[in-house]
């Protein structure tokens, strides 16, 4: 393939735009502002949601082993908590059971005595009225 | 050949159910836990129910508890309840005289006449129209139960305490870790005993 300088020199001539050029300049230059504008919006609206995906991967274990330690520390709380009640109780029902045993077993020693003391004092005064 | 060892096997196998049978008869003998179910039905005419049923774990967590909370009266309580098996307690207290039936207490001595207890104490008090019985499960020279019956006109009271305890060490924990002695103890009923 040859081009002579003639071909060159009519191939970049000057062409005329035609009529309008300016306004359909204008409106294409509205339009890619219109539309760059519309995805910034969007970017910023959902960025928090999109733009951290990477960060999200590298989180989500952690939350995961948060979320599992509260919760360990929360079920082992309650366990504290239940035994420590359970202890109470028992304590309670010991100290009461105790006290319940004690009262009648001194009771059933008392009258015994009692009544043994007015058995000596029945013959006491047998032998010596 | 197999029906003869068919044969051998019967008498190995009987013997065996026997002995399964057995199992709980002589487990039972030994047992010093009543039965108090029958007292159940007093907790709706009672004015006061203490109805306490303590098992050696429960027990042995009562003096954990106690230890872990530096409470002075622990070593005393763990002295006195490291033999026991169980503590069960049926008070009931009534507004009305004769508000349980003979029957009812009945229940009770019929367990007691079963074999290996032994009463120890028994005072009739007709003038107060109160009974007072002390029994004791013996095993091997050693306490293996206790039960206490305390039938008054307005009280019933059932102890019964499995494993071995000492009733002088018992009686003398009064005035100690909350336990009203004698002297601070409201004397209700006591004057002039007329008794066996």
């Amino acid at each position: 393939m040859h081009f002579s300088e003639d071909d060159l020199r009519f191939a970049l001539r000057r062409k005329d735009p035609g009529a309008g050029f300016t306004q359909r300049l204008m409106a294409r230059i509205n339009q890619a502002e219109t539309n760059s504008f519309a995805s910034s919006k969007i970017e910023t609206r959902y960025s928090p949601l999109w733009l951290p995906l990477k960060l999200r991967a590298a989180l989500t274990p952690v939350l995961i082993a948060g979320l599992a330690m509260a919760g360990w520390l929360g079920i082992a709380q309650y366990q504290q908590l239940q035994k420590r009640r359970s202890g109470e109780l028992a304590r309670r029902e010991t100290m009461l059971a105790l006290r319940i045993t004690t009262a009648k077993l001194n009771h059933v020693f008392d009258r015994v005595r009692a009544s043994r003391k007015a058995k000596s004092g029945e013959s006491s005064y047998e032998n010596n009225p | 050949m197999k029906t003869t060892r068919k044969n051998q096997r019967w008498p190995n196998l009987f013997l065996g159910l026997i002995l399964f049978c057995l199992l709980p008869l002589s487990g039972f003998a030994q047992n010093a836990r009543l039965q108090l179910t029958n007292l159940e039905k007093l907790s709706g005419k009672a004015l006061e129910v203490n109805d306490i049923t303590l098992e050696g774990d429960m027990l042995q967590l009562a003096v954990k508890f106690m230890e872990a909370d530096h409470d002075p009266d622990a070593a005393l309580v763990k002295e006195m309840i490291k033999g026991l098996k169980g503590i069960y307690v049926k008070n009931f207290e009534f507004d009305q005289p004769n508000q349980y039936s003979p029957g009812d207490v009945t229940d009770i001595r019929v367990q007691l006449a079963a074999p290996g207890w032994s009463k120890i104490v028994e005072n009739r008090n007709i003038k107060h129209a109160e009974n007072n019985e002390i029994y004791v499960m013996e095993d091997g020279g050693k306490v293996a139960g206790v039960a206490i019956l305390v039938a008054e006109p307005r009280e019933l009271t059932v102890v019964n305490i499995v494993g071995s305890i000492d009733l002088d060490k018992l009686s003398a924990l009064e005035g100690k870790f909350g336990i009203p002695s004698q002297n601070e103890r409201p004397r209700r009923k006591l004057s002039g005993e007329a008794s066996q």
